[in-house]
């Protein structure tokens, strides 16, 4: 496997892991309970919907974070031959 | 007479900014615009499929009565877009290869069986026909309510699907795309405009909004809101299910078909999470607003129609436009997938001799034929339509695990796929339709019982056979696309 694929494959491992993160901290039973209060408000707005707010836009963070990075490396502009038997 | 006008004018618009688009002459266009679509328009496409017109009288509906738990649909859509940015690659490259254009066409060429195209062909389409009425029915009672009863449903849908069918069956993907466009800015930006304006003049703004509901209804605040004792696992399985079934929708997953480059794929989960997040936000943050009012714990589902009408002719006209935008980016989305798979993925399969010209035209005819069937279904089942829609989810979500190992795992095979899909749906629609107490109890929604038994069969199935050979072939057109 050449070098350009292990990075590829490091760097999907890594934002799958913050995004899923984020996913997890927001399903977790445990975590969600303990986060799904009034206190303390943020212009009214209860904690339990400005904690799952802030994590999806933490998460959007994490996707704009691994677009760059992709683009950076190159992975985005592909070639690919069409099949011309098809 | 004005939100009639306005709900005319912008079906006239539609069909102004696509009367370019019409002309589609190949199969290939029809379903995929010949993979042309760039980022502005895979973005609303994808938002504009994915919000209902239902999300604005059923889901907020159910903000309403029950408050902070209709928030889930945005860590919901946090899982959705993973998805999306985890199939793109492997879709895209073999799309564009092997010139594929549906999702079930996608799933041919992994597992190697037409079987397998053509089981989830129609699950595809059978299980988006209650999307489609529910729609129809939500295009009719907008023009009812905004015209105060003038337009009666029935004609309101008439209306609405013989514009829809106008420009699906004549510009296929193309047309959807270009109308989502539009579809989706008018919801980003004159929707949560509207949205704003009617939490400012209606309810004092978010601060006094949030404080009355505050002292008059604090429950709705939190999980699980009043009046409803439910496990907190139910919040992780309603998040888990519908985050992972909903890009596995056939007109949601297509879209990817259309996309010029993966480039563009990628940098529309870039915008489409912000602007999904901002949206739906201020949509259930209005709808837990609306909680403490009297008419609207009383007509949850019409809540914000009537919010909207208290603010104002303009208000409404506007907000109904919202509704319609959302409903008929749906229906398009839903129409151009359906036809195209009872076109490529059935028809095309149990005959191979039909020639593209004639596929194309079984794919625009069937446009037609399910707008009228759903449009009798929509009059005469209008009642059950939010609970066959809800349940089609608990199916489609046992697809996930099918198309996931599909593009990740070499060992997935078609044994276990075939296997593994019939069996998760029958788990599924059988605790479904049985309601045994520990679905209750337990929280879990029974799309996540189906989801396990598809998922641990194809684990089982994958290490009991060797890798087939096929798949290595597949596999080393992704190392050779990505090693350029």
């Amino acid at each position: 496997m050449s070098a350009k694929l292990v990075r590829s494959r490091r760097r999907t491992a890594l934002f799958i892991t913050l995004i899923s993160a984020t996913i997890f901290i927001t399903t977790f039973p445990p975590i969600f309970l303990w986060a799904n209060t009034i206190e303390p408000r943020f212009m009214g707005l209860p904690f339990a919907l400005v904690w799952n707010i802030s994590l999806s836009l933490l998460a959007a963070v994490f996707f704009a974070a691994w677009y760059v990075s992709e683009s950076r490396a190159g992975a985005l502009d592909l070639d690919v031959e069409v099949e011309t038997g098809k | 007479m004005i939100p009639v006008i306005s709900l005319f004018a912008f079906l006239a618009l539609i069909l102004f900014i696509n009367r370019r688009q019409l002309g589609v002459s190949t199969m290939a266009d029809y379903a995929t615009a010949n993979h042309s679509i760039g980022v502005l328009g895979i973005t609303f496409g994808f938002l504009a499929t994915w919000y209902v017109g239902a999300g604005y009288t059923v889901f907020s509906g159910f903000a309403v009565s029950f408050g902070m738990i209709g928030m889930y649909v945005i860590p919901y859509g946090i899982v959705t877009l993973l998805v999306m940015y985890l199939v793109a690659e492997k879709t895209f490259i073999w799309c564009k290869k092997y010139q594929l254009r549906t999702q079930s066409e996608l799933l041919g060429l992994r597992y190697r069986s037409d079987f397998l195209r053509v089981l989830t062909g129609f699950a595809g389409v059978g299980l988006s026909v209650p999307w489609l009425l529910m729609e129809w029915y939500t295009i009719g009672y907008v023009f009812n309510y905004a015209t105060a009863g003038f337009i009666s449903p029935l004609l309101g849908m008439i209306i609405g699907i013989f514009v829809v069918v106008f420009y699906v069956a004549m510009g296929g993907m193309r047309s959807v795309v270009t109308a989502n466009i539009v579809q989706g800015l008018y919801m980003m930006v004159v929707g949560s405009g509207v949205l704003i304006y009617v939490l400012y003049s209606e309810l004092g703004g978010l601060t006094a909004a949030m404080e009355r509901l505050f002292y008059e209804a604090p429950k709705a605040m939190t999980f699980p809101g009043p009046g409803w004792d439910v496990s907190p696992n139910y919040w992780t399985a309603i998040i888990i299910t519908s985050g992972l079934g909903g890009f596995m929708w056939p007109w949601v997953y297509n879209k990817l078909f259309a996309a010029d480059s993966i480039r563009t794929i990628k940098q529309s989960v870039l915008f489409a999470p912000v602007l999904g997040i901002l949206s739906f936000a201020l949509l259930f943050i209005l709808s837990m607003a609306l909680h403490p009012l009297p008419f609207a714990q009383k007509n949850p589902e019409e809540a914000l129609f009537w919010v909207h009408a208290q603010a104002g002719v303009w208000p409404l006209a506007l907000f109904a436009v919202l509704v319609m935008a959302a409903s008929l980016g749906t229906v398009s989305g839903i129409l151009n997938a359906m036809s195209t798979a009872i076109s490529g993925d059935i028809a095309q399969v149990i005959n191979r001799k039909i020639s593209e010209k004639t596929a194309l035209l079984i794919a625009r005819w069937s446009v037609v034929v399910m707008s009228i069937g759903a449009l009798v279904g929509a009059y005469l089942k209008e009642g059950q339509l939010v609970f066959l829609a809800l349940m089609t989810y608990q199916g489609m979500i046992v697809l996930s695990p099918v198309v996931l190992l599909g593009l990740y795992w070499r060992r997935a095979n078609k044994i276990g796929a075939i296997a593994g899909f019939l069996l998760g749906m029958m788990v599924s629609f059988g605790l479904t339709l049985s309601e045994p107490a520990f679905i209750q109890t337990y929280g879990w929604t029974p799309g996540v019982y189906g989801f396990l038994t598809t998922l641990i069969i194809m684990l089982i199935a994958g290490y009991m056979r060797p890798v087939e050979s096929h798949v290595e072939t597949l596999w080393s057109d992704i190392t050779k696309a990505k090693e350029g």
